[in-house]
């Protein structure tokens, strides 16, 4: 199973408590909620979180959080002026560290890019996109976002490929994905570097330890894959 | 029941039959629809062809007056042209109101009540009201524009005006000129009594004063033309005063005529700029509402905004309905087609509505409480208008789908599971963000099987997917059909099913072309 990851969550607002409940339903990482009102301290706390109260024009308030590598930093307050002062702050302090903003306006996307955010997730062109993709492609969209709402069965799983694995050294083509109900979509062959590399391009990879292979099925059949052919 | 209706004369009989008649309805109701409902989308086309014949056969009649017009043209003009504005007459006549109905409507009424049908006086009084389409101004015009056809009375040709007149009944321009006059009636009539009265009253003071000194002046009429003309600032000079309280009187009669040519100028200009939004407004919603396939896009705030820059790319047809006036300034200078109207109202719909046209409403306001109320109006106007609404919260999904929605966006629920996706599942937030922003490496596609498709009758391993470097995903048949997830290799493809289907725009492209595929 994969490490369990640590996430940090600036804000329990609109958007700091709906990002904070589907990672609790995921329970596959380790949450804290750091916020800069009373109130919102309160509500989290009645929703049982692990929650911290901060300064946000204070830095020493910020490195008393002793935030470690690695952790994945979130920027979701609900005043768009203290999120982007934020975001600003945490790139100042956290060079390296991956951190993620919403922004609902336009003109806040180009802003939070400026101040060094790595991810920036912008609820209006996702909504954009998605009504585009519900005329032009209805039943693919619907499809495509059950992944994303869990509204079906099916999940991407990415199977590591680890010491042990029947399918060290084998070619792509010679897998029975079928055999297991799941579908491949992609791989990360480190042979090729970092990157993910969909079964589109129709490269028969050689699959090696430390590959990771992406399929898409339900979580059952892909967990029987990844215990017969993920190795130990 | 049978025996009571088999008492009943001949013509009871007829129209009876005649009310029952779906095809008798069906005939009616449709060139109902041709003349008369603007949504028709062979109206206009009908329109042009009326305008056609009728300055032409004016042109015709106009030339004739000097000149001899060799026989095919009078064949054209004279028979040809008021043949057809016969025949449009008299559909018209036949359209004004059913009698078959009313009869029909008494019968049961009759039945119902238990008491004895009163044909005769239903009768009558439908007919009456037949015969008053005739004395309504749309005949009048329609009659007068018969008349010149006839060639024994010379005279008649005077009715030519008439059948220019009659344009008005298909150029809505004009139409919509009388419509605003029509709404200034008021001011309109009182400056017009106004003006009768100066110009009697200049006319009789210029006859009193002058009736025995200038010798222009033979009688009272005399005066009143005079006053007439210089009310209006024509001033032909034909008549004019010589005295010097003949001039006075003149003076007042200027100084009022410019006063009120000016007066009315401004009556019919302001009501003019104040219905020109409403008329701009009417000829977009119809213009719009004349396509197969349109957009209702309900709210101009971000994502309507987001969604309208990504559609520029598309041809497609898209209104926008806001209740802001500022927001639809806003929406007509990025160079949209907007409409200031509250979209909760079910005749702003129904305005748009076009029952032969594919239909998606998007309820994009910021207001749950008005997205809820828009897509029920919606669905009120008709179940087939495809509902897209956008809710603040999950929790209110069941409420949007009680209202009809068809698809419910969750804007925020979406953002926070694609950050929590790009947190703990990377690898998979990657391949759904790629295919969901259309990478040329892996798009998704949605193929629908038409008769035409090669692959009906075929295996899904007969159609050998991997041979096109694609990655089949399932398959759904219809759009409201069950999805089928990795349907396995035996499974035979048929007419309207849908393939979900990912591959590089190249495969797809190549897929599509081979398999005949839409």
């Amino acid at each position: 199973m994969s490490r369990l990851k640590s996430v940090i969550i600036f804000g329990y607002g609109k958007f700091g408590k709906s990002i904070a409940n589907s990672i609790k339903e995921e329970r596959s990482a380790d949450l804290l909620i750091v916020v800069n009102s009373d109130e919102e301290f309160e509500l989290a706390n009645l929703d049982g979180l692990k929650v911290i109260k901060f300064n946000i024009e204070s830095d020493a308030s910020i490195e008393n959080l002793d935030i470690k590598e690695g952790v994945h930093l979130i920027c979701a307050m609900d005043n768009n002026h203290e999120n982007l002062f934020l975001a600003l702050t945490l790139r100042e302090m956290y060079k390296e560290h991956y951190i993620l903003a919403i922004s609902d306006s336009l003109h806040l996307t180009d802003k939070l890019k400026m101040a060094g955010v790595s991810r920036v997730i912008d609820i209006y062109s996702i909504s954009g996109n998605m009504i585009m993709n519900i005329l032009n492609k209805p039943v693919a969209t619907k499809f495509l976002q059950g992944f994303i709402n869990k509204s079906h069965n099916y999940i991407f799983k990415e199977i590591p490929i680890n010491e042990g694995s029947p399918l060290h050294g084998k070619r792509l083509d010679s897998i029975d994905f079928e055999k297991y109900n799941i579908i491949y979509v992609g791989m990360i062959d480190k042979e090729m570097g970092n990157s993910f590399v969909f079964g589109t391009v129709g490269y028969n990879h050689k699959v090696d330890v430390d590959d990771i292979i992406v399929c898409v099925g339900t979580e059952r059949d892909l967990e029987r894959f990844r215990l017969e052919c993920g190795g130990n | 029941m049978a025996k009571k209706e088999a008492k009943l004369n001949f013509i009871v009989s007829f129209f009876l039959f005649l009310a029952r008649s779906k095809r008798y309805q069906a005939v009616k109701n449709s060139l109902r629809d041709l003349l008369h409902d603007p949504k028709n989308i062979y109206k206009k086309n009908l329109d042009y062809f009326f305008i056609f014949l009728i300055i032409s056969s004016v042109i015709v009649f106009i030339y004739e007056v000097k000149n001899p017009i060799p026989l095919w043209l009078e064949i054209y003009a004279v028979y040809f042209t008021t043949g057809v504005f016969i025949i449009e007459y008299l559909i018209n006549f036949w359209l004004y109101n059913d009698i078959s109905r009313d009869i029909l409507h008494e019968y049961e009424s009759s039945l119902f009540l238990n008491r004895k049908p009163r044909f005769l006086k239903i009768f009558l009084k439908s007919l009456n009201k037949k015969i008053s389409y005739i004395f309504t101004p749309i005949a009048i015009i329609d009659l007068l524009a018969i008349l010149p056809a006839y060639r024994p009375l010379r005279i008649l040709r005077i009715f030519v005006l008439f059948r220019f007149l009659k344009v008005l009944n298909h150029a809505r321009s004009l139409h919509q000129f009388l419509n605003v006059l029509a709404d200034r009636k008021f001011e309109l009539i009182t400056l017009f009594i106004l003006l009768i009265f100066v110009v009697f009253v200049g006319g009789l003071a210029l006859y009193i004063t002058e009736e025995s000194t200038n010798s222009n002046i033979n009688n009272l009429f005399d005066t009143i033309y005079w006053s007439f003309i210089t009310i209006t600032t024509v001033g032909y000079g034909d008549i004019s005063p010589v005295s010097e309280i003949g001039r006075v009187i003149a003076f007042v009669i200027v100084i009022l005529g410019i006063t009120m040519i000016s007066f009315a100028t401004s009556v019919i200009v302001s009501a003019f700029s104040e219905k020109l939004n409403e008329l701009k407004e009417e000829r977009v919603a119809e213009y719009i509402s004349s396509s197969d396939e349109y957009l209702i896009i309900c709210g101009y705030g971000q994502i309507a905004k987001v969604f309208l820059r990504l559609l520029k790319e598309q041809k497609r047809r898209y209104i926008i309905l806001d209740k802001n006036r500022e927001r639809v300034e806003e929406a007509i200078t990025d160079g949209h087609d907007a409409i200031a109207d509250d979209a909760s109202r079910f005749e702003v719909i129904n305005r748009l509505y076009n029952e032969n046209a594919k239909i998606t409403l998007l309820a994009l306001t910021g207001s749950d409480i008005e997205n809820i109320y828009i897509s029920l109006n919606a669905k009120s106007v008709s179940k087939d208008i495809t509902v897209i609404a956008r809710a603040s919260s999950v929790k209110l999904f069941n409420k949007y789908k009680r209202a009809g929605a068809d698809r419910v966006l969750l804007p925020n629920e979406t953002a926070s599971a694609m950050m929590v996706a790009s947190i703990l599942h990377p690898t998979m937030y990657k391949a759904v963000n790629a295919i969901l922003n259309a990478r040329e490496i892996a798009r998704i596609e949605e193929f629908h099987v038409t008769k035409e498709s090669k692959i009906i009758g075929k295996s899904v391993e007969e159609v050998d997917f991997n041979r096109y470097k694609l990655i089949f995903f399932g398959v759904q048949n219809g759009i409201e059909g069950h999805f089928k997830f990795n349907p396995g290799r035996e499974y035979i493809f048929k007419e309207r099913d849908i393939l979900i289907v990912l591959g590089h725009k190249l495969s797809l492209e190549y897929f599509k072309s081979i398999n005949e595929i839409g």
